[in-house]
Formats: structure tokens, C-alpha cells, sequence
């Protein structure tokens, strides 16, 4: 063993006699890390989950308002439309020659807290998420009844619904109160494979179907003195008046921008038509300031814990000087006392990094399944990103740095005391 | 051989200066007693004769070598090379065990930790070979903490250390002063015959002048040291 091993050794033991405060230490260290890198976690997937929502769609239209507030209702979910859109011009608009295909979208029911959302089976055919991904079923089929459903991967799991289940929905959103339509109860006909996407939080029915369970409804409360039942309403021509919002392919890319400008200029009824894109990115840029506190938050805490290691080291060093000048005494140069204590900052920091991501991962078993129920965030349990790595390394140079503080302190303190054991 | 020649030092500019030893020299292998109250600039002189410090003017010699010419790595390789150092107490690192106190100048003197091996085959078999010297049972020492042996015993520790791997020095500052009077005289003829056995020059220093009668010559640091007006 030469005097850098013996040096490296002298750090380990002296770390270990005074194993209360060290380990109090690596705590503090592995739980800022564990912090750090689990903001920075849930911050990729929230981002990488959020633009995966909806691919492949070039326009979203809807009664005119503001363009993130469309976005958040038709494709999150989130909120409620002001107003609705005519039949007309949703039919007028898709006629368009330039129009692909257009996947209507009628919302404002729900099934406990689910969103029930009425679209047509072009829905199946020309949704897409993440990179262009089309939906599958794990179960069942499409909707052909009008009271046929087909259920987003949570509902069902969360539900325990399967195929040929019946399921009743409420008038308005919410768990409770709200008015079942459960005169005109809907089965269960098939189930999404999970896509990551609030389209997993959903439960799909035909426009006629949700036509159909306010036939005998005015102005969002039941027709008193009329009822039609299930049967009578199948006789009925369930076309829709209104939907909430529509999804537009189109032909050409080319043609975004024109059809874009077309339909915000459409006379008969005020809409508003945005690039899915475009209203991501400027959603997500709203909560940028919300992302940069909590990475400037965590920052902070990591400071807070590299703070507390030099505390630590600095409250030792006084009662260390007998132990500094008998190293002294045996051949230890002054550059071996300035490092060992630089060393044992090392130690604690690599502790630190390591508890800390044992922590993250225990964390994120325990807790992985019920981020993914309540927040619809599904956190990957990938190996550590090469920028969490950046990071990890950022903050082990960090706490060698702020090691040299007091191995400074220590070598002058050394330097003056020489071999004097002060008792 | 130890040669101080024309030394001064003050521990600040401003300060008058502690040590002021025109010459004073120690041939090889012999037993110096150096008493001075406390004070009296005993420990800034083992300071010196370690190079932990260096004077404003003069040379000090060791072997055919002027410390006070070598850099300040040099001189810590040169300390630890040549002198084993016994201090008054608290001599051993509390998270180390006995032997891994014992085999400390090893790790950072090649030429020791060579001179151990060639004796002993290896540092610990050295290491243990000199506590058994100093009268300490490993085996029923083995395993416990430093800090709960006695203090008679971490000196005899302490011994053992200063003499691995045969430094040719050995510098002893007040090492009985918290031993009781029995452990005491035991203790400096152990020491004693120990430095004598390997032929290494004994720098022993004291205020208790009752300890003058045991070593063949005796100075009081006053007789060297010229310095005035030191506190």
C-alpha cells in the first residue's frame, strides 16, 4: 500500500468512525439527488407523454376561443368547450376538397369521472399518437350499436370493466351528482390497448349514441312529461346537431395554412382552427415557469445538502488536529491532509449519488402505478439518461469543490500546527 | 548525526525569536535529555529538527543532510524517513486498530516499509514483532479500540511506531508526562534499551529534571538556546 491508497483508506476509516454524521449526511445527499433526478423524470415523461397525444392530426377546429383552451378540451380533456360547433358547418367544412378525413368530437358526459366522448368509427381508423401510432384493441371491437362503448385502457383497469359489461352515464362531469341517463344504458363492446395518452382516460361511443341519451333533453336537463326509451330512440334519425370539435387530415401538408385561414374565416359561424403542434408547444411554454421553479426548487436542495456536508467536515476538522499532526509526524505531506479531505467529500457525494438513485428507483416501483392512475403519467423505468448522468457528475464536481473548502481550512490549520498535539 | 548550526527562529516577523542555538550537535546513536520548562521553545525545537518548520537563518543537518536546502515534499519524505516521533499523548489515530497505527510511517516511507520487510517479511509482522517488544500482548490487545487501552500502554503503542522500519532518529517529546511514576521509569527503560538495540539517536525532551539521571548526557535547552526575551 503506498501513502495515495493509505490516504484513500485513512478517509474511509475516519468516515466510518464517525458513521452517524456521515450517514446523515449521505442521506441528506441521496435524497436532494433522488429529488433532482425524479423533477427531472417526471418533467421528460410529462413532456414527452404531453406532445405523444396527438400525432398525425394537421388541424383541430373548434367554436372560436383561445387555442390552447381547444387544445386542452379536445385532445386532454381538461375543461369544457364555450360553445359548440353546427353539424352544418362541420359538414360543410370536411366536404372540402383538400380534407382528408375529419374525426368529429362530441363531449360533456362522463361515466364516474371518466370523459364520454362521441365521435364516428373514423376515430379508430385515422387517430394517431406518439409517432403516428394507430389504436389497437386489446378486446372487442369498434362501436356499431349506437349504445355500443369502447373503453380507454385506465377506464377499463380502473373500473374493472370488460366486454359486455353495461355501463350507465351521468349528464355533466364529475364522480357524483350530475343526472344518469341510465334509461338508455350503453355495453361495453371493446377496449384500447393503453397508449400513455389521456385517450386512455376516455370512453368512446357513437355520436349517435350521445345523441340519443339527450333526445329527450333540453338545455342540459330532462324533458319533463317525455320520455323515450331505449327502444323507441333506435327508430329515430340520430343525426347531430352540434359536436364539441373536430380533427382534420388533410390531403397535402401544403394545404395547412390555407385551410387553416379558410376555416377561421368561415362566415356562418365563428371557428377557430390551430396546428396541434404549435398550441403544444405554446402549452407547454406556459408552464415552462412552473418546470424552471421546480429545476431551480431541486437545484436548491441539492445545495441545501452539499451545505450540510461542509458543515459536517468543517465541525470535524477541530477535533481532527491531533489526528492531522500525528499524520504529519508519520510522513503525511500537506497535500495528502488537503486530500483526504477532499476524498471524504467524495465519498460522501458518491454515496450520496448512489443511495440516491437506489431511492429514485424504489420510488418510482412503489409509486409507478399509482402516478399512472391518478395523473395518466406513465414513468419509465429506462437506465439512467446520459443528462441524468451530466447531472449526477455535475453535483459529485460540485461537492469535490465545495470538499476543498475546508480541506483548505484544514491544511492551513495543519500548516500552523504542525506536529503540535494542542490536548 | 544531528548538527544545528547558527539557528534563529521566530514563529512571526515581528516577533522576537524563539530559538537562537548557535551549535549543538548529537553524534549518532547516542540519548539526549533536553529539559527547559514549558515554554521555553522545546517543542518549536522538535519542530525544526522535524522540518515541519525552518529557520530564518542557519542549517540543520541530519546525517550529511541540510533539511533546511530540500522543498517542503522533500522534507516530509525526509521526516518520515529518518524520525519516529513519540508525543506526550493521544499518539494514536482513534478509527485505526493497534497494528494499523503501528504500520502508519510504512505507508508513506518506502525506505522504512522496506527496512521492515527486509527484518520481518512484512510491515505487520514487523509491527508485531516490535509491540511484543514493548512488552504488549497483540493477541489480547487484538480488536479492542485505542482509545480504551491505557495510556502506559498507547505509549509503548506509540514506541512501536516511531521504531518500525529503523528510522534513524528518534524524537520523544514529554512521553511520560502522563504516565504515573511506576509505568514511568519502566516505560523510558524500554524505550532506552529499544533506541539502543538499533543504534537510532534519541532526542528526548522533558521538563521533569528527574529524568536527567537516566540518560548519559543531559543539556538544559537554556544552555543552546541563547534566545531572550522568547515568552
Amino acid at each position: 500500500m503506498n501513502s495515495a491508497s493509505a490516504i484513500v483508506s485513512l478517509s474511509v476509516k475516519s468516515l466510518a468512525n464517525r458513521r452517524v454524521t456521515a450517514g446523515l449526511t449521505v442521506f441528506a445527499i441521496a435524497l436532494s439527488v433522488m429529488l433532482l433526478l425524479g423533477v427531472e423524470k417526471v418533467r421528460t415523461e410529462a413532456k414527452a407523454s404531453f406532445s405523444n397525444t396527438i400525432s398525425g392530426t394537421d388541424l383541430i377546429v373548434g367554436a372560436r376561443s383561445g387555442g390552447i383552451q381547444l387544445l386542452l378540451y379536445s385532445v386532454f380533456r381538461i375543461g369544457n368547450a364555450t360553445n359548440n360547433i353546427s353539424w352544418k358547418s362541420y359538414k360543410k367544412i370536411t366536404d372540402a376538397p383538400y380534407v382528408e378525413w375529419a374525426i368529429p368530437l362530441s363531449l360533456g358526459d362522463s361515466h364516474r369521472g371518466f370523459r364520454v366522448l362521441g365521435t364516428n368509427n373514423d376515430y379508430f381508423k385515422y387517430y394517431r399518437y406518439g409517432r403516428k401510432q394507430n389504436l389497437q384493441f386489446v378486446d372487442g371491437k369498434e362501436f356499431q350499436d349506437i349504445f355500443d362503448a369502447v373503453l380507454g385502457a385506465d377506464v377499463a383497469e380502473s373500473l374493472g370493466y370488460r366486454v359486455d359489461d353495461p355501463i350507465t352515464v351521468t349528464h355533466g362531469l364529475g364522480q357524483t351528482g350530475g343526472i344518469n341517463h341510465k334509461d338508455k344504458p350503453f355495453q361495453v363492446v371493446g377496449i384500447l390497448a393503453r397508449t400513455g395518452t389521456p385517450l386512455d382516460r376516455t370512453i368512446h361511443v357513437s355520436l349517435q349514441g350521445t345523441e340519443a341519451i339527450h333526445i329527450d333533453w333540453r338545455g342540459g336537463s330532462p324533458l319533463p312529461g317525455m320520455k323515450v326509451t331505449a327502444e323507441e330512440v333506435r327508430q329515430l334519425k340520430l343525426n347531430p346537431k352540434t359536436i364539441t370539435a373536430f380533427l382534420i387530415g388533410l390531403e397535402s401538408k401544403l394545404s395547412i395554412f390555407k385551410a387553416q385561414r379558410q376555416i377561421n374565416q368561415y362566415r356562418k359561424e365563428p371557428l377557430l382552427a390551430i396546428l396541434p403542434g404549435v398550441a403544444l408547444q405554446e402549452l407547454w411554454d406556459l408552464m415552462g415557469t412552473a418546470e424552471a421553479a421546480l429545476g431551480v426548487i431541486s437545484l436548491l436542495v441539492v445545495g441545501t445538502s452539499l451545505l450540510v456536508m461542509l458543515a459536517m467536515l468543517f465541525s470535524s476538522l477541530n477535533e481532527r488536529r491531533r489526528e492531522m499532526a500525528i499524520l504529519r509526524s508519520v510522513g503525511a505531506r500537506m497535500t495528502h491532509i488537503f486530500s483526504m479531505l477532499v476524498i471524504e467529500a467524495g465519498l460522501l457525494v458518491g454515496a450520496g449519488i448512489i443511495v440516491g438513485v437506489a431511492l429514485l428507483y424504489a420510488g418510482l416501483f412503489i409509486l409507478q402505478p399509482v402516478i399512472n392512475a391518478k395523473f395518466g403519467l406513465f414513468l419509465s423505468f429506462d437506465i439512467i439518461t446520459l443528462r441524468d448522468g451530466l447531472i449526477l457528475l455535475g453535483i459529485f464536481v460540485a461537492g469535490l469543490l465545495s470538499g476543498a473548502i475546508p480541506a483548505y481550512h484544514a491544511y492551513r490549520q495543519s500548516l500552523s500546527d504542525g506536529m503540535i498535539i494542542r490536548v | 548525526m544531528i548538527e544545528l548550526q547558527s539557528i534563529i527562529f521566530r514563529w512571526r516577523p515581528s516577533d522576537c525569536p524563539t530559538l537562537h542555538i548557535p551549535q549543538f550537535e548529537v553524534p549518532q546513536g547516542e540519548s539526549v535529555f533536553i529539559s527547559g520548562p514549558s515554554g521555553s521553545g522545546k517543542t518549536t525545537l522538535l519542530n525544526l529538527l522535524g522540518g515541519v518548520v525552518v529557520p530564518e537563518e542557519g542549517k540543520v543537518t541530519i546525517g550529511d543532510q541540510d533539511i533546511t536546502a530540500l522543498s517542503n515534499q522533500a522534507r516530509d519524505t525526509f521526516r518520515v524517513d529518518n524520525i519516529g516521533f513519540i508525543f506526550q499523548q493521544f499518539n494514536l489515530i482513534p478509527f485505526l486498530s493497534i497494528l494499523e497505527n503501528v504500520t502508519l510511517p510504512g505507508h508513506f516511507s518506502s525506505q522504512r516499509r522496506q527496512n521492515s520487510i527486509e527484518r520481518s517479511g512484512s510491515l505487520e509482522a514487523d509491527a508485531k514483532r516490535l509491540l511484543a517488544h514493548m512488552d504488549l500482548d497483540l493477541n489480547e490487545l487484538e480488536g479492542r479500540a485505542v482509545s480504551l487501552m491505557s495510556t502506559g500502554q498507547q505509549q509503548r503503542v506509540a514506541v512501536a511506531r516511531a521504531l518500525l522500519g529503523a528510522p534513524r532518529i528518534i524524537i520523544a517529546d514529554e512521553p511520560t508526562s502522563a504516565l504515573d511514576t511506576d509505568t514511568r521509569m519502566a516505560f523510558l527503560d524500554l524505550l532506552s534499551k529499544e533506541v539502543e538495540a538499533v543504534n537510532a539517536t534519541l532526542i528526548f525532551v522533558s521538563h521533569d529534571q528527574s529524568l536527567a539521571s537516566r540518560f548519559k548526557r543531559s543539556i538544559p535547552l537554556e544552555d543552546i538556546n541563547t534566545a531572550k526575551g522568547h515568552q
